[in-house]
């Protein structure tokens, strides 16, 4: 998931010219991106239209997550509107749905990560979809488990962990 | 836009290198796409976590709002067993069943089930014979308000199993019509009931008609009041009195913000078409729906 490949022969590709925007990660790495694909995100599109040369700074994202989120945006971005219900249509939504199966096999730090990039830069499409996998992934876990995957600490007293378990008692068996 | 993000203030983290997720995303967006199971369990994880799962109004909202958008779509019924017969023949039962119905189930090894698959979700045992098969359940978004026959009011929600019995209403001479709906004014469920201070059949003096048609007359005083769920309030408040004389029989017509009654003007066997009247949650008022709005009769 290399920045560079990912975000190099997008201006270029296509074949025509296409208007392209430079966004600046918080680790001062620089992703040119076709316009199209950065105005996915709400954050960027209003910065574009505000103006200003020298690249938009997203001094919240560093290179490795923008990277990935402009992965995303340079795919949904170039899906093209085909006619409704016909076979290309159903095509490029099974293609697009394979893709966002493929971006969300990471971890679960990657994935938190991408979640408050999503968040912060306001690319709705990846905040659900983001959001969904970790909802998947933790659904069948146990209170325990969930503590130590987000380092959480049980904060409950031991009366009130008393009253939790005579209330869950019984309830789901 | 969302508020600034605040990390989960009572959720202390035992390393800064875990992930975390803003807590605003992780309750709106993440627990909100979790089943009722799987909550039950993560309530136990920390406080804010609780805290969130028990009433946090966002949750609440967009929780109802993404399982709107599930499929398949699945209805519930609550069929009364008549295992037990009081004197009068009416079928009392201990128990009442929720059921999801899932159309086209698929059973395990690929065999298509029959059309409806109904699965059970919760049993309610009640310790007395209180559910008779007389009784008309209302449901909004989920949650049941079950009446029965001898006056008393259930709300139960399946999904959490959590069923709780109404405070008792004013008294009534007679059956009772209930209606349960959301008030998007003030978010919050509420409970409306009918309720009969006076109910007397007279027999009609057929000298005194003008048209020379009699019927008997009913005289009767109908009041109306409302029960706001988990309002804090614990009591009924009532509200103005209804017009005409709403036909305890006829179910209400629930929509988000108001209810409407079938009523009849002047008295119960007044041959004169039914009304349809209208209350608004949101000021407890009634108004007569326009004649033209409806059908003939």
């Amino acid at each position: 998931m290399a920045a560079a490949d990912s975000c190099d022969g997008i201006s270029t590709s296509g074949g025509g010219w296409e208007k392209t925007v430079t966004l600046v990660s918080s680790d001062d790495a620089r992703f040119e991106v076709r316009e199209a694909a950065a105005s996915l995100s709400q954050t960027v599109r209003r910065m574009i239209r505000a103006g200003g040369d020298g690249g938009i700074p997203l001094p919240k994202v560093d290179a490795r997550t923008l990277s990935t989120v402009l992965e995303y945006c340079n795919k949904h971005a170039a899906v093209p509107a085909p006619a409704p219900e016909s076979s290309s249509a159903e095509a490029a939504a099974v293609d697009l749905e394979w893709f966002d199966k493929e971006l969300m096999h990471v971890d679960l730090a990657t994935l938190c990560s991408l979640i408050r990039a999503a968040d912060y830069l306001e690319v709705a499409g990846l905040l659900d979809l983001t959001c969904k996998t970790v909802a998947d992934m933790i659904k069948s876990k146990t209170a325990e488990e969930i503590r130590q995957m987000f380092g959480i600490q049980n904060d409950f007293t031991p009366e009130e962990e008393e009253q939790l378990s005579r209330e869950n008692a019984g309830v789901f068996e | 836009m969302r508020p600034p993000h605040t990390p989960p203030a009572k959720c202390r983290r035992l390393t800064a290198s875990c992930p975390s997720i803003p807590e605003d995303i992780l309750v709106t967006e993440v627990l909100a796409r979790l089943p009722v199971r799987s909550l039950f369990r993560f309530r136990s994880v920390c406080q804010s976590w609780r805290a969130a799962i028990d009433g946090d109004p966002r949750f609440v909202c967009r929780h109802l709002e993404l399982s709107r958008g599930r499929s398949p779509p699945s209805v519930l019924d609550a069929p009364c067993e008549p295992r037990l017969e009081d004197y009068l023949g009416v079928a009392r039962s201990k128990e009442m069943e929720f059921r999801r119905i899932r159309h086209g189930g698929v059973r395990h090894g690929g065999e298509t089930a029959a059309a409806v698959d109904a699965e059970l979700m919760h049993a309610v045992v009640w310790p007395t014979n209180r559910f008779t098969a007389m009784t008309h359940p209302v449901h909004c978004d989920g949650v049941v308000l079950v009446p029965t026959a001898s006056g008393e009011l259930f709300v139960c929600n399946p999904a959490t199993r959590v069923l709780v019995q109404l405070p008792p209403g004013s008294p009534s001479v007679m059956a009772d019509a209930v209606a349960f709906g959301f008030d998007p004014s003030s978010n919050t469920y509420k409970v409306a009931r009918t309720f009969h201070r006076r109910f007397e059949v007279i027999e009609y003096d057929s000298e005194s008609d003008d048209d020379g048609e009699g019927y008997p007359r009913a005289e009767f005083d109908i009041g109306h009041e409302v029960f706001t769920l988990g309002a804090g309030s614990s009591d009924w408040e009532p509200t103005e009195d209804p017009p005409h004389f709403i036909i305890p029989t006829a179910r209400p017509i629930c929509t988000r913000g108001a209810f409407y009654w079938t009523a009849v003007v002047g008295c119960p066997d007044d041959p004169r078409p039914s009304e349809l009247l209208r209350f608004c949650l949101r000021d407890e008022t009634f108004t007569v729906v326009s004649p033209t709005l409806r059908a003939s009769r």
